[in-house]
């Protein structure tokens, strides 16, 4: 069959959105976008899940995505509560303004 | 042939939608770039039959936790000097070729992996009762962990959030 979506073309895409977001992760300063970027990631991980469980005719691919999906949603609800009491600590998002930890 | 098409133009749409998250300064137009590369993602979801997964990718993913990202900017309603220089100067070339190789390795890696094939059927979508099966029967546990970390990050948050007695 000529019509179908090639493997390589879903895994280079989850390759490329990873790279991406790891570039937001390591150029952005804004602790939100960053946490965005993060959020990217898994995204892109997730695409390369589904594909492998469709490439191998097994569902435990996307049962992972699944509760993937389901651990990003309590992580970005503890990293937003995280962010709202730093802001409220040290009236900033800068990640570089926030420094008690680096030596 | 017309899957391909599909394919490529939703791709790009992703990979857009990625670029102008990084490339704007203001949080809120990230955000709202962020909701369109996972709208696309669902698509793609759809593309490879996985449609349960691109439901709850929209509804959870772009409804849900972006909603949460979006409230969170305008609950904290920054001024432009809080947001921080962006991009950051000192480091931005090397994190470009940083992730330039870490690019090309994953990209190359992905074209390497030709032995799996997708099979020949164009969309056939998976069943949401096998799904269900599966996730009742062998992964019962992991489904029970799941709901007791949502229970923990339920109490966290509330936990996080809540002002210290005495505080303002």
């Amino acid at each position: 069959m000529e019509g179908g979506i090639p493997l390589n073309w879903v895994l280079a895409l989850s390759a490329i959105l990873f790279s991406l977001g790891a570039l937001g992760v390591l150029i952005k300063r804004n602790i939100i976008v960053m946490f965005m970027s993060i959020e990217l990631m898994l995204n892109a991980a997730n695409i390369a899940l589904v594909a492998f469980s469709r490439a191998h005719g097994n569902l435990d691919g996307q049962i992972i995505v699944f509760f993937t999906m389901t651990l990003a949603a309590a992580e970005v609800a503890i990293g937003l509560a995280i962010i709202v009491a730093l802001f409220r600590i040290k009236r900033t998002i800068d990640v570089d303004r926030v420094t008690l930890l680096k030596w | 042939m017309v899957l391909k098409s599909v394919f490529i133009l939703v791709a790009l749409g992703a990979v857009g939608g990625a670029i102008g998250m990084l490339a704007s300064s203001n949080p809120v137009h990230s955000a709202l770039f962020l909701v369109w590369t996972l709208f696309c993602v669902a698509a793609i979801y759809l593309l490879l039959g996985a449609e349960f997964l691109a439901v709850v990718q929209i509804i959870v993913y772009a409804g849900a936790i972006m909603v949460l990202f979006l409230f969170i900017i305008m609950l904290l309603n920054l001024r432009r000097d809080e947001f921080g220089p962006d991009p950051m100067p000192s480091h931005w070339g090397w994190s470009l070729i940083f992730t330039a190789l870490l690019a090309v390795v994953l990209v190359s890696v992905a074209g390497v992996s030709v032995a799996l094939k997708f099979p020949e059927d164009p969309l056939t979508l998976t069943s949401i009762s096998d799904l269900a099966r599966l996730i009742f029967t062998k992964h019962l546990l992991a489904f029970e962990i799941a709901s007791l970390i949502l229970l923990i990050a339920m109490v966290g948050v509330v936990v996080l959030a809540k002002r210290p007695k005495g505080g303002a």
